[in-house]
């Protein structure tokens, strides 16, 4: 019955799955969510879930850090269950994000919608949201989520991009019974459960501005900051030299654009040999960035959980999508126990993420994700 | 601090890039399909547009509450339609009866009279009038809350015309005007009953508003049509008052009788259109008119012939079924003074098949008393003598009950000429 979360550490399969299995106990359920480490093989631990809930679909990601209500992990696996009983569920993958046009957007969540007992888009209830599950290193994240978020109509949209413990090399999907790169996993569904989508990020902009002067935007690299090499400005910023950049930098010193009176993280990744900067999202010449730092992340997490809560109840599962700089500052600040009491209080799942979605914005540095509330019934 | 020229030119040269880039970035516009856009755009539309979105929403939720409001008021006015539609077929039944039972107590002392008593003439005439106002009254009313969808049928122009010219001509001599009618042996497609109505009204019209000559009515063919003309050397109408002439409650300004209420061109108007028939008409004022109805011609039954003449006795026995007292026994006094002979029942129970299997022909009533109708006491019995119907229900329902059930019938309030007809169609005289 309703939405439940199990995680385990467990570096063998057969084990781990086994250890999921018991603590979901006997579940109708309809869709099966898995997040794990990349020491893991994704496509093997995913068909043996599907063995352990043969009635399940099974939908799951490599990520860079696990969430669930034993707190952060970063060699584990979080799986969640949204049962039969509760849930009406549709699940799609989309082979290649770059290829997928606004026609067959429609024509899919058309079909997804009547599928998950959802009549017609121009009459949506608050009962039905999606959730995105996103090759992390495509490259393509903006465009797809355009062109499915327009398909959506009002219907709220989420997800997170697959990571793979900071090795920028491989993010993976798994969807029924195999994995798949620069795919997507679109899943749909309509609840009993209150629920209500965030976003949010805890940075204030600070008064210095970067203009970018030269940049691939196609590779989101950028070469160049205010007419000089882009690493040697950005290091300026920092107070640091460019040797010092690590991740852990990326996280203390982001990086932010702003829209309208709105500020957007606009996240660093890596530092290349020839001192340009790769970014996690979209970047562009011309485009003006503000220097931001960030403010008490345990502080305002919590108050933003206490603010879902008192919206929308006490909370069955909260489904987060923390981007994984969140985590690095956490865990350079040594607050993670904090964090790790919301985690258990709230009763969170979800992984450390090399982007968040938020409807059709691919967004950085943020703590998103559904509060599910518990069914009236309860 | 001094800053060296080659500093100062390599801020210069640094501002220049910022410069070109943000003029790149400006000069792209804001929608160039770049990835960077899509990410603004969509950030843009999520702050932007969620707030119209919004709003949007609530005007919908507005709008869908203003039409279950008007689907609900457009139910309760059907409602309402219905039920004064109702009521309206029911006062049209109770006022038609002693109109009725009158009518045909007077035709009956009248006959008896033999001295064209004028006070007895004034009389009839009087009650002629009441029934032709009533009815008009109802025809509008009832134009204005049913839609009445008309049978197509068949009609005997011949018959027709005759049996209105028997009713009409003595009006016609009262005023000393020349009545003629020239008819033909030919069916058209339409409605009986509110054909007869259509033409019934144009020639009371063409009497009321003449005072001397002569009114005719000629019914011609056509290679596909007949043309029914009603002329009359009356007092006409000009142009300008066509014009008004078809709304209701009009009555000829030029005129100053004041029987009729004026409703009888816009019902005229009203059933031509219902039945598809062309309606047209040339006037001059003081000079007289012309109306003109162009119907589809149709093919009459072999069997269809000139009936015989209106002064033959009845020498049959007739048995009359009908739960208005007062109608049973001018009808019995009616049909006697045709040398009928009679018996009435005002209630059905005391019905034996045998008895009405005695008679030569049964005058039925449509509503009988407990909601009964007189098809449903019929159906009671096997071996009946032919069956007329006598209904003053000007309902569509009623009349297609009694003709589904293979019965001729006659409309309240009955003329005898009309009766006496549609008897003679059923029984050998």
């Amino acid at each position: 019955m309703g939405i439940h979360a199990a995680s385990s550490r467990q570096a063998n399969t057969d084990q781990a799955v086994a250890e999921i299995r018991d603590q979901l106990g006997y579940q109708d359920a309809q869709l099966l969510l898995f997040f794990c480490a990349t020491h893991y093989n994704l496509k093997a631990l995913g068909i043996e879930l599907g063995t352990a809930f043969p009635n399940a679909c099974i939908v799951g990601c490599t990520s860079s850090g696990e969430l669930s209500n034993k707190g952060y992990a970063r060699d584990s696996i979080t799986a969640i269950s949204f049962s039969h009983s509760n849930n009406s569920v549709a699940c799609a993958l989309i082979q290649d994000m770059n290829n997928f046009s606004l026609s067959d957007s429609q024509e899919l969540v058309e079909n997804m919608l009547h599928q998950c007992g959802h009549k017609t888009t121009s009459n949506p209830t608050n009962k039905t949201l999606a959730i995105t599950l996103l090759d992390g290193l495509s490259i393509h994240e903006e465009q797809f989520l355009q062109v499915i978020n327009t398909s959506l109509g009002k219907i709220p949209l989420l997800g997170g991009s697959a990571g793979d413990d900071l090795h920028f090399d491989h993010t993976e999907i798994f969807y029924e019974r195999d994995i798949y790169r620069n795919a997507a996993a679109l899943i749909l569904i309509n609840t009993q459960h209150p629920f209500s989508a965030f976003s949010h990020h805890h940075l204030s902009a600070q008064n210095e501005k970067l203009v970018v002067t030269h940049a691939d935007a196609t590779q989101r690299r950028v070469y160049e900051l205010n007419g000089l090499p882009a690493a040697e400005e950005y290091a300026r910023t920092c107070g640091l030299p460019v040797n010092d950049l690590t991740e852990i930098e990326f996280a203390l010193h982001p990086l932010t654009i702003k829209i309208g009176d709105n500020y957007y993280a606009r996240s660093v990744q890596q530092v290349l040999p020839d001192n340009s900067l790769s970014f996690y999202s979209a970047i562009e010449i011309g485009v003006v960035l503000t220097v931001a730092q960030p403010e008490d992340v345990v502080g305002q997490t919590k108050s933003w959980l206490t603010d879902l809560q008192q919206k929308t109840g006490k909370p069955q599962l909260v489904l987060t999508f923390d981007c994984i700089l969140r985590y690095l500052e956490i865990n350079h600040l040594g607050v993670e126990s904090s964090m790790n009491q919301l985690l258990s209080h709230y009763n969170m799942a979800g992984f450390s993420t090399y982007g968040e979605q938020l409807g059709g914005s691919h967004l950085n540095h943020t703590f998103t994700g559904i509060y599910f509330g518990e069914c009236d019934d309860h | 601090m001094t800053i060296s020229a080659e500093q100062y030119q390599q801020k210069i040269d640094r501002l220049q890039k910022i410069n070109r880039a943000l003029i790149t970035r400006i000069e792209a516009g804001p929608v160039s399909g770049a990835a960077y856009d899509n990410f603004a755009h969509s950030v843009f539309l999520a702050d932007k547009v969620r707030d119209r979105t919004e709003a949007l929403n609530e005007t919908l939720s507005q709008l869908s509450q203003t039409n279950r409001q008007l689907s609900l008021a457009q139910q309760q006015a059907q409602e309402a339609n219905a039920s004064r539609s109702k009521l309206m077929a029911a006062i049209s039944h109770d006022i038609m009866q002693p109109v009725c039972a009158a009518q045909l107590l007077l035709s009956n002392l009248l006959d008896q009279s033999h001295n064209n008593g004028s006070e007895l003439l004034a009389v009839n005439q009087a009650v002629g009038d009441i029934e032709r106002l009533l009815q008009g009254l109802l025809d509008y009313a009832r134009h204005n809350v049913i839609d009445q969808q008309p049978t197509l049928q068949t009609v005997d122009i011949h018959q027709l015309l005759h049996s209105l010219t028997t009713e009409s001509a003595p009006l016609a001599a009262q005023k000393d005007l020349s009545f003629q009618c020239h008819t033909c042996y030919i069916g058209v497609q339409s409605d009986p009953n509110l054909l007869t109505r259509i033409l019934r009204n144009l020639i009371s019209n063409a009497i009321r508003y003449t005072d001397k000559g002569e009114i005719s009515i000629q019914a011609q063919e056509t290679k596909q049509q007949v043309v029914i003309k009603i002329q009359d050397t009356g007092i006409g109408f000009s142009e300008q008052q066509a014009k008004s002439l078809f709304q209701p409650f009009h009555k000829a300004d030029n005129h100053t009788n004041t029987d009729g209420l004026g409703l009888g061109l816009a019902n005229v108007e009203y059933l031509c259109h219902q039945l598809d028939h062309e309606l047209s008409y040339t006037s001059q004022p003081g000079e007289g008119s012309c109306f003109q109805i162009k119907l589809t011609k149709a093919k009459l039954a072999a069997s269809k012939q000139p009936i015989a003449s209106g002064t033959l006795p009845f020498q049959h026995k007739i048995i009359i079924v009908d739960n208005n007292a007062s109608v049973c026994r001018a009808l019995q006094t009616l049909l006697n003074s045709w040398g009928a002979e009679t018996s009435s029942y005002t209630k059905t129970k005391n019905l034996s098949a045998q008895q009405l299997r005695t008679a030569d022909l049964i005058l039925m009533d449509y509503h009988l008393d407990d909601s009964e109708t007189g098809v449903q006491v019929l159906e009671r019995y096997t071996d009946m003598p032919p069956v007329l119907f006598i209904t003053a229900s000007n309902e569509q329902v009623d009349v297609q009950n009694i003709r589904r059930a293979g019965y001729e019938l006659i409309n309240k309030p009955i003329r005898p000429a009309r009766l006496r007809q549609a008897m003679a169609n059923l029984i050998t005289i």
